[in-house]
């Protein structure tokens, strides 16, 4: 199986990953605006050299605990790719992951993916795509686009 | 089959062939006008659209496509060589081939399934019917021959290896075309060697044209619309710009370090300057008397030096900061960035914009077809097209265009014969202008027609329910006019194909609006009608003013903001009000329901301390949270109920609210500083108006909105966000959305305001009571006395609870006894149940029942005359006419002695003592005299009632033997307090018990009754309690 790169990350002093071709930026102490009414797991825009990005909480629909609020947050732009609709990219539609902070990139042999184990306790498990032991540490890679499409599927 | 590598092609050729048919149809319309003396110019000009299309789609093998371009050139071909009289069915014939090639074209991935059968069917009829006449057998022969690889038109199914000719792909090249043309003309016999010419000087100039068009380029709309984004954020990009820059030179010329350094060497340079002219005057001077020299000396050099250093200073320091910002010569460079941006955004909000022309032009047709339809004659004048307009705002324009010629056609202008009558040319005008008119641009359209009949819109407009009759009394001629626009209005009789169904004009309106324009109309009755479009520039930009809540910035977007309001902290209690559940204030005379935008996002409020600049939490918890102490201390549950709040305000309840300039406060006194000061923003919503407290109201802005991505959707209070000059970003508000979320409800009590205002004034010299109207879910209108109200809630239907044929409802932990008045008073009972109701709760009972209403009208302040004998029975006082509405007075006592008797019988017993005693009454308004009479009477006392003091006093001294007085406070000539004074000073009365009523608890006006001498003081229509204290004081 092929390598695969990674980018790890810390929610709540848990390690997950996220796989590389699916970032476009790492984005560090931006401020957010809070955006009210909105499901918790919405957590707010940024302007992202000009542009409105939301931001989604990856820790609210793992269901980790909750975090203080803060005025600027860390996050990762997904790949515009994501948000294809049709012909062009719907610029209105780019999501960011709002995340603890940015660890490493780092490179995951295919068949070292294993499937989310039963035993993850308190993690919603529905949004791992797999797990990676890597020097004593579990790196849980987030099934981008479940998170996605989760949230899609709540406007209808 | 056009395939997937052609798209490209097909996408050219399509968009080739719409340009050619957008062309074919005014022309044929000026064939229609001109009829046998159109010029050949436009005859040609069709020609050879249907040939282009012919051609362009033979390529393609789009079967129908050609068959009907094919047909149609023919019966082209033959008007142009002269062989077919132009008439208005061949017109009429072209115009429906025309129609469904654009509909083919249109359609083009399926337009295997539109059968044109008919369209051939008509077309060749009338090819036929002309060389049925006889002498064109020869010419049609000649006209395929010429055209070398044409079929004959009779056939109806194209075989597709005839069309598919070198011939016909090489003839979408205009200069094939061209030599064709020139063919054409040679082989044609019959045309004059004049117009052989003139044509071939026509294909020349078409030529031309053609290098002419290449100048402009198609592009894609998406790039645009990039491009338009790039720009805005650039714009915001160069704002921020100057805001930084802006703060670089605030920064110095506050800057203290700055500022001493420079005060420091002014003094020192000051002492240096001193000395040292000092010592060189002694040199020089030495025998000048030294004391008056120095002092001479001294005073000189403070006029002098000393200003002259300091104004050097401060010359210093402006021109410092000025060109500190200026050292690396950035501002010239940013004032250029400034410029540029300005004139790149101007230039990349030209390239969206589109000649209004492209809506215009189809409009002649319509106006012909409608005319046709109607038999009626009418001209259409189209000016203006020229007139640019964004693309966004031209293409919502369409509709409402159609809309509005439609309801000219069908209404405004009238059958000749009627226009014959009024000496009126046969021929009716619209004529559609537009025009740019003070940064607005505006499309006009008049018509000479019959106007609108202000009188029959309102019959209609009544029949159809838009509006109540009573609303329709208080409109004006104008107000009547534009129920044009309102929903469902029709007034033609029947719904025909041109219009009837009510959706037109409405659609005109909310059309625009959508885009922030704006419909006037001026219909002068028989003169004709006017509708002027005033259209924005562009959409793309807003301009907002800026609140500021708890900590968060929000927008409001300009168009739907009405006012701003500033209510002074000690001014808040007067003039906010509190009914039932809702906050409201009163504007010129009209209630408008105010929220907290806090409120609306769960947010906190703050105030910007006036010394420090911090913020502060706003403690207050209540808007309107009473100053004036009443009596009694009050829980904040009774702080909630309306009905303190609406007395209290009594003295101004119309008094307009100004908008208040005046910041100053007065030193050390809270309650007039600002910072508790209310800051209200009137919004529309809709035709409604809702008042937004914020926190802070900041500046007016241009922003370019950005929508929201979809994961706000859920959230309706919100129109986009928008990026601030900082960086920071800020939701826009969406009022409507706000409202809404607010739960907001509107029924009737805005629309009805209006009406009621008139009314309102109107009574005002009479005297005056808070009426609550409302009503049960039927026509009837019902009025109780606020004065009787403790509170008015929402309930939903199914938070009712039945026990027996007994309804209840929670309320604060205890149950409440619902009734609906048709149950026990001979009214009509309710049309079907909506799901939630209002529950008016009656004040000063002891068990108290509320009353359920479906709708309520409106609080007005009134003087009535009471109507004892129209209606009468259970629960009913009397009647009136207010608002020119029949109006039930509802006598709440005995309504619930019918409902309730064993709690609120017993009273009979308790009132025997009463029996025979005489009782005067002093009180101004009518239904109070009437109400306390009728309790007192019916517990057998005999009553007198004075209308005020005055009469009060003369009835007293008319040696009548009264045991007792009861007197209203406030009564014209004499009040209670005069009275009562005047009582306990004579020497007769000064025994005679004294119960004042009032409905207000106000203490200063307990104790000054307690001062004067009367013996109790006490609410007004309790009537349980007031027959306890007037057995209690009777001898």
């Amino acid at each position: 199986m092929s390598e695969k790169l990674f980018i790890t990350l810390n929610l709540c002093e848990k390690l997950f990953g996220v796989e590389i071709s699916l970032c476009h930026e790492i984005l560090s102490n931006i401020e957010l605006t809070l955006v009210e009414h909105t499901d918790n797991w919405v957590k707010g825009i940024i302007n992202l050299r000009g542009q409105i990005v939301t931001i989604l909480d990856p820790a609210v629909l793992l269901s980790l605990e909750n975090k203080k609020q803060t005025a600027t947050i860390s996050c990762i732009i997904l790949n515009a790719l994501l948000f294809k609709n049709g012909g062009g990219i719907d610029e209105s539609e780019i999501v960011g992951l709002a995340v603890d902070s940015v660890g490493d990139v780092c490179s995951v042999n295919g068949d070292r993916i294993l499937n989310p184990p039963a035993n993850l306790a308190g993690i919603n498990r529905k949004f791992l795509s797999g797990v990676v032991t890597s020097e004593n540490e579990l790196i849980m890679l987030l099934n981008v686009s479940e998170i996605l499409h989760y949230s899609s599927a709540l406007d209808k | 089959m056009p395939e997937d590598d052609n798209k490209e092609l097909i996408d050219s050729l399509i968009a080739e062939a719409k340009e050619h048919l957008s062309n074919t149809e005014p022309d044929l319309l000026f064939l229609e006008k001109d009829g046998n003396n159109v010029s050949a110019e436009i005859i040609d000009r069709l020609f050879r659209s249907m040939h282009s299309i012919k051609g362009a789609f033979s390529f393609f093998d789009v079967v129908p496509v050609v068959e009907l371009a094919h047909t149609m050139e023919n019966l082209l071909s033959l008007v142009r060589d002269k062989k077919l009289s132009i008439t208005n069915e061949l017109v009429d014939v072209l115009l429906i081939g025309k129609d469904k090639l654009a509909l083919l074209i249109d359609n083009f991935d399926n337009y295997d399934s539109i059968s044109i059968s008919d369209e051939l069917e008509k077309l060749n009829n009338i090819l036929e019917g002309n060389s049925q006449q006889g002498s064109s057998k020869i010419t049609k022969q000649k006209i395929s021959k010429t055209k070398n690889t044409k079929p004959k038109p009779k056939k109806t199914k194209i075989p597709k290896s005839k069309i598919v000719t070198p011939e016909t792909i090489l003839a979408k090249d205009s200069a094939v075309e061209k030599t064709e043309v020139l063919t054409q003309v040679n082989t044609s016999t019959t045309t004059h060697p004049d117009e052989v010419i003139k044509r071939a000087v026509k294909s020349e100039n078409n030529t031309i044209y053609k290098v002419k068009s290449a100048e402009s380029l198609r592009v894609k709309v998406d790039l645009l619309n990039k491009l338009m984004n790039l720009v805005s954020e650039l714009v915001i990009a160069r704002n921020q710009l100057g805001n930084r820059m802006n703060q670089k030179a605030f920064d110095i010329l506050n800057d203290k370090k700055v500022v001493q350094k420079f005060n420091s060497f002014v003094s020192s340079s000051e002492k240096t300057i001193y000395n040292k002219i000092k010592s060189h005057y002694k040199k020089k001077y030495q025998d000048i008397n030294k004391s008056t020299n120095n002092n001479d000396f001294n005073n000189f050099f403070e006029k002098v030096v000393t200003h002259e250093l300091n104004g050097i200073k401060d010359f210093f320091l402006q021109t410092l900061s000025l060109s500190l910002v200026d050292i690396p010569c950035i501002k010239s460079v940013t004032q250029n960035i400034d410029l540029l941006t300005s004139s790149l955004q101007e230039s990349t909000m030209q390239t969206r914009l589109q000649q209004v022309e492209t809506v215009f032009a189809k409009l002649p047709r319509i106006t012909r077809d409608l005319a046709r339809k109607l038999k009626k004659q009418i001209k259409i004048v189209v000016t203006g097209g020229e007139v640019e307009l964004d693309k966004s705002i031209i293409e919502i324009l369409s509709d409402p265009l159609t809309h509005i010629i439609r309801n000219c056609a069908d209404h405004g202008i009238e059958t000749p014969e009627i226009r014959l009558q009024k000496g009126k040319p046969l021929e009716g005008t619209v004529n559609v202008k537009a025009y740019h008119e003070s940064g607005e641009e505006i499309i006009e359209i008049s018509d000479d027609g019959n106007g609108i009949d202000a009188d029959i819109v309102k019959s209609k407009a009544i029949e159809k329910g838009i509006i109540s009759l009573k609303i329709a009394e208080g409109m004006t001629k104008q107000e009547i006019q534009e129920l044009i626009f309102a929903p469902g209005f029709s007034s033609a009789e029947q719904v025909t194909d041109v219009s009837g169904r009510g959706v037109g004009m409405d659609v005109v309106k909310t059309n625009i609006a959508k885009i922030g324009g704006f419909v006037e109309l001026i219909s002068t009755l028989g003169r004709g009608t006017t509708i002027k479009l005033k259209l924005p520039l562009t959409i793309e930009i807003v301009s907002s003013l800026l609140v500021r809540t708890s900590d968060r910035m929000y927008a409001v977007p300009q168009e739907s903001m009405v006012d701003l309001v500033r209510i002074r902290a000690k001014d808040i209690s007067k003039k906010i009000e509190i009914l039932g559940d809702s906050v409201v204030i009163r504007r010129g005379g009209r209630l408008l329901p105010v929220i907290k935008l806090a409120d609306v996002f769960g947010l906190k409020s703050y105030y910007r301390d006036r010394v420090t600049g911090e913020m502060k939490d706003d403690r207050r918890k209540m808007l309107a949270e009473r100053r004036t102490k009443p009596i009694k201390p009050i829980s904040e549950e009774e702080l909630l109920d309306g009905v303190n709040g609406i007395n209290n305000v009594n003295d101004d309840i119309d008094e307009p609210l100004e908008l208040e300039g005046d910041l100053r406060g007065k030193e050390g006194d809270r309650r007039v500083s600002t910072e508790s000061a209310l800051q209200i923003l009137i919004a529309k919503v809709g035709i409604h108006k809702v008042g937004l407290i914020v926190d802070e109201l900041l500046d007016i802005e241009e922003l370019v909105v950005k929508p929201l991505s979809r994961y706000f959707k859920q959230c309706k209070c919100y129109a986009g966000a928008t990026i601030l000059g900082n960086g920071k970003l800020a939701l826009v508000i969406d009022t409507q959305g706000v409202s809404s979320y607010m739960n907001l409800d509107f029924s009737g009590i805005q629309r009805e305001n209006d009406a009621q205002n008139l009314i309102l004034k109107r009574s005002q010299m009479n005297e005056n009571q808070n009426l609550l109207l409302f009503k049960n879910g039927s026509s009837e209108v019902f009025a109780l006395p606020i004065d009787l109200i403790s509170r008015i809630k929402k309930v939903k239907t199914d938070e009712i609870d039945k026990i027996g044929d007994k309804e209840f409802i929670k309320n604060n932990g205890k149950s409440l006894r619902i009734i609906r008045l048709h149950n026990y008073m001979d009214i009509s009972t309710p049309g079907p149940k909506r799901g939630f109701f209002y529950l008016l709760i009656p004040k000063l009972m002891k068990h108290p029942i509320s009353i359920v209403m479906t709708e309520v009208l409106d609080i007005i302040k009134t003087g009535v005359s009471l109507d004892k004998t129209s209606v009468s029975g259970t629960g009913i006082i009397g009647s009136a006419i207010i608002n020119n509405s029949f109006t039930i007075f509802i006598d709440i006592y005995n309504l619930f002695e019918t409902v309730d008797p064993d709690n609120y019988k017993g009273l009979d017993s308790v009132s025997k003592p009463l029996l025979g005693k005489r009782i005067l009454l002093a009180e101004d308004t009518q239904f109070f005299q009437k109400i306390i009479s009728k309790y007192l009477e019916e517990a057998g006392c005999e009553v007198d009632v004075a209308k005020n003091g005055m009469v009060a006093w003369d009835m007293l001294n008319k040696d009548k033997k009264y045991q007792l007085l009861i007197t209203d406070i406030h009564m014209p000539l004499m009040d209670g307090y005069e009275l009562s004074r005047k009582i306990r000073a004579s020497a007769k009365f000064k025994l005679l018990p004294i119960v004042v009523v009032t409905a207000m608890e106000i203490k200063s006006y307990y104790d000054r009754a307690m001062e004067v001498g009367v013996n109790r003081y006490q609410q007004k229509l309790d009537k349980e309690k007031l027959l306890k204290t007037v057995i209690e004081l009777l001898p």
